[in-house]
């Protein structure tokens, strides 16, 4: 039988009351209008402020050592507070790559100074960085990527360009996967580098992308001759790749996959309450044992990858699950409201139901499109 | 294809096909109206088809009109030429002549209608128009509207009402109107005898709407092969691999089927048994618009979700249509009522030759 289970997860009662703190402080931050709550606010709230505010409490990197800025919390504390702000529709965006897979990613293969560098500051929410893996031509295939870093004195000189880079634009550094060495085409994997590239050097260009909303959240960053010292190199020159990959379960099984649209999913079932639509509320709470049952998938591998146990099937399958089920919630809410157009009225609720459904193409997109996930997850189970 | 269809579809689709750019569509979806853009169609007469002469029309049948509609779906163009022309027709019908070139609009909601009172020999109109496409640019509405117990239709100056403006997702308008204490002409007014008429712009308008989705999807349809044919991962063009055929074939089937109905209702509605044909059309056409946007998405990748890229256009559309002109929960529960208050198997009322028009 393939091993397809998961460790559960139950939460202690000191963890409980870490839950209630972060709600606490949320509720006050919206009552004090501090937020609006928004669907899909990971990619689009960008707020630094709100990011110095969670960096103050010491809620950004706080698994991470103190040594380096951290607070040495649980995985399961760090899950409990992800998915509090998502769940808030908080606006997370700024500090998020940095928070998910920057930290742990120079925590696994960073140096002291590198780690004594940019850890404090990204827990302070002072330092954001975006990630540059995708090129024009290098999507799916990102094994095709192009941008290039030749060896110069002391460092590298970088030349190419990356697109699609989330919050490229309020970011400070860009973890850039390049190629180090002449592409191989016995194996397309070798000669790839991490660089930790400063995004206000002279070289770099940020050009924004208009997203189909009309809003600026992704952009394309040209570099021409950028200058990266050798500090700024992540891990082992050549195994960019394998680092690379190693982030991705960090970044497809954490409980942003799951509650893109759970702001809009609470606020119609509070709305079919008040109302007393007995049916509708039967139509919407159909999605809730969905929601529980990825989020249970979610957690155990959130317990994994603080073990360091290999997820990286699973940690594919919760990101196809939990997509699927952001997708349905805007769905089902379109025909359970129909029968109340007047909701709709609701400034709230068609707003959160405009951003679900435009936002939602990119759910099965970003982070590796559905199509190649079900490739990693069958050819996982089946090596297995 | 009668001649003046194949007329109209031959020089409206070139037409359109030009007018259709990323700059109009991007003005759209500003909630612009091109004034100049509407004069050009009601010179080519697309205003006036399925109008007879006498109307100042340019003669022709539903299946003109329609051809006409759908064009307009596979070369969207912020114009509120689907909602004039079936103004139009209604008006027609009632014998009422429009002798202007605005755009006109309509509001038909029997839940919610128009109220008329007499006094002293003068009407007088009161009421809220929800949700009226393009609303803020139409001279005129056609409404629904109850005056002491009797159902009327009633041509109502869009001037006297005060103006909520929304948009829907690609930047249509659908304005909400309120009128108040608003002074109608007798000849406005038109008294409507039999049910049925009651539903009638309800069906005309939903059968738009699929027709209009179906065009688009046509249009989407187009967008993904040409993107699936150009665009190369791991050396290979998208087509080739097996999980993107299986989005093309989805894409492809789908649009055929409502085309297929469409086209079916379509006739049935020249033939004068149009109650059911419709209510199936966009029962089917509604239910799978967001499916067909959301595969044409995932085909598009991260391209397809940029302001530059046309999908957007196209799928917003999707979003929205769907949901007017009654969505498929509406639809199908007028479906059920229709099937309870028929006594014919399912079969016999799918397949038969009907006289049965009425809803009810
Ligand atoms: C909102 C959003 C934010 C993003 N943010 C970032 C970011 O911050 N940094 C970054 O680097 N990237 C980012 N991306 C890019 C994202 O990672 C890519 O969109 C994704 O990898 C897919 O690449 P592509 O868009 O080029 O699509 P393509 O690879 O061209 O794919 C097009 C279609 O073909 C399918 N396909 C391709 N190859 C195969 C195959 N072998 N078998 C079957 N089907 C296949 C795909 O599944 C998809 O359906 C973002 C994307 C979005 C939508």
């Amino acid at each position: 039988m393939v091993k397809l289970e998961v460790p559960t997860v139950q939460f202690t009662s000191d963890q409980q009351s870490f839950r209630n703190e972060v709600r606490a402080f949320l509720r006050e931050e919206i009552q004090s209008g501090h937020f609006t709550p928004a669907c899909d606010s990971w990619l689009s709230g960008e707020s630094p402020t709100f990011s110095k505010k969670l960096g103050d409490k010491g809620w950004i990197g706080m698994t991470w050592p103190r040594s380096y800025g951290g607070s040495e919390k649980s995985a399961i504390e760090r899950y409990i507070l992800t998915e509090e702000l998502l769940v808030a529709g908080a606006p997370v965006a700024a500090h998020w790559f940095a928070d998910r897979q920057t930290g742990p990613l120079l925590l696994k293969y960073g140096t002291e100074n590198q780690k004594k560098t940019f850890l404090p500051q990204i827990t302070k929410g002072e330092c954001f960085f975006a990630i540059g893996l995708s090129e024009p031509n290098a999507g799916s295939d990102l094994a095709a990527i192009k941008t290039r870093a030749v060896r110069t004195d002391g460092g590298w000189l970088l030349n190419g360009s990356k697109i699609w880079s989330s919050g490229a634009h309020i970011a400070h550094y860009m973890v850039v996967l390049c190629r180090t060495s002449p592409q191989n085409e016995e194996n397309r994997h070798d000669g790839m580098s991490q660089l930790m590239v400063d995004l206000h050097v002279n070289g770099v260009t940020i050009r924004p992308i208009t997203f189909l909303t009309g809003a600026h959240h992704f952009n394309e960053v040209f570099f021409e001759n950028v200058f990266v010292p050798d500090e700024h190199v992540v891990g082992q020159v050549g195994n960019g790749w394998k680092q690379g990959m190693a982030e991705l379960a960090y970044e497809r099984s954490g409980p942003e996959r799951i509650l893109s649209t759970y702001p809009l999913f609470s606020m119609v079932i509070e709305e079919l309450k008040r109302i007393n639509d007995r049916d509708g509320l039967t139509e919407m709470l159909s999605l809730l044992p969905e929601l529980w049952s990825i989020r249970n998938l979610s957690i155990g591998v959130a317990k994994y990858l603080d073990e360091g146990k290999d997820v990286s099937f699973i940690a594919s399958l919760v990101k196809d699950r939990g997509t699927t089920f952001e997708t349905k919630v805007a769905e089902t809410v379109r025909l359970v409201l129909s029968k109340h157009p007047e909701l709709f009225n609701s400034k709230s609720i068609d707003e959160l139901y405009t951003q679900s459904i435009l936002h939602g193409p990119g759910f099965t997109l970003r982070g590796g499109t559905t199509e190649i996930l079900r490739g990693i997850i069958a050819k996982g189970v089946v090596s297995q | 294809m009668s001649e003046i269809k194949e007329y109209i579809y031959d020089s409206a689709s070139k037409f359109l096909k030009k007018q259709s750019t990323q700059a109009l569509l991007e003005k759209g979806q500003m909630g612009l109206f091109d004034d100049e853009l509407w004069a050009s169609v009601n010179d080519m007469g697309l205003t006036g088809v399925n109008i007879s002469e006498a109307y100042g029309g340019v003669g022709g049948d539903y299946e003109d009109g329609f051809t006409v509609i759908k064009l307009v779906g596979q070369y969207p163009i912020p114009l509120p030429l689907t909602e004039t022309l079936i103004s139009k027709w209604i008006l027609s019908q009632y014998g009422i002549k429009i002798t202007h070139d605005q755009p006109l609009s309509f509001y038909f909601n029997e839940q919610n209608p128009l109220e008329v009172r007499e006094h002293n020999g003068n009407y007088i109109l009161n009421g809220e128009a929800l949700n009226v496409p393009w609303g803020r640019v139409a001279k005129e509405i056609v409404a629904l509207a109850k005056c002491q117990n009797q159902w009327i239709m009633v041509l109502v100056p869009v001037n006297e009402s005060k103006i909520h403006e929304k948009v829907n997702l690609a930047g249509e308008p659908r304005d909400s109107l309120f009128f108040h204490g608003v002074n109608i002409e007798d000849s406005a007014i038109k008294i409507i005898k039999d049910c049925e008429s009651k539903k009638k712009v309800e069906q005309l308008y939903a059968l738009a709407k699929a027709a209009m989705l179906t065009g688009i999807s046509e249009r989407v349809v187009q967008e993904c092969l040409f993107y699936a044919s150009e665009r190369k991962q791991f050396g290979r063009n998208l087509f080739r691999f097996q999980a993107v055929q299986q989005h093309i074939s989805f894409l492809v089937g789908e649009t055929a089927a409502c085309l297929a109905a469409v086209n079916n209702a379509v006739e049935m509605l020249q033939g004068g048994n149009d109650a059911l044909s419709i209510m199936l059309t966009k029962i089917k056409v509604s239910a799978v618009a967001g499916d067909i946007a959301m595969t044409a998405h995932q085909l598009h990748g991260a391209i397809g979700m940029t302001y530059e890229h046309t999908l957007h256009h196209l799928t917003k559309r999707l979003w929205s249509w769907r949901d007017e002109g009654g969505n498929e929960r509406y639809w199908q529960g007028e479906l059920s009522t229709y099937i309870e208050k028929n006594s014919g198997t399912i079969w016999s009322l799918l397949v038969d030759n009907h006289s049965v028009r009425s809803i009810l």
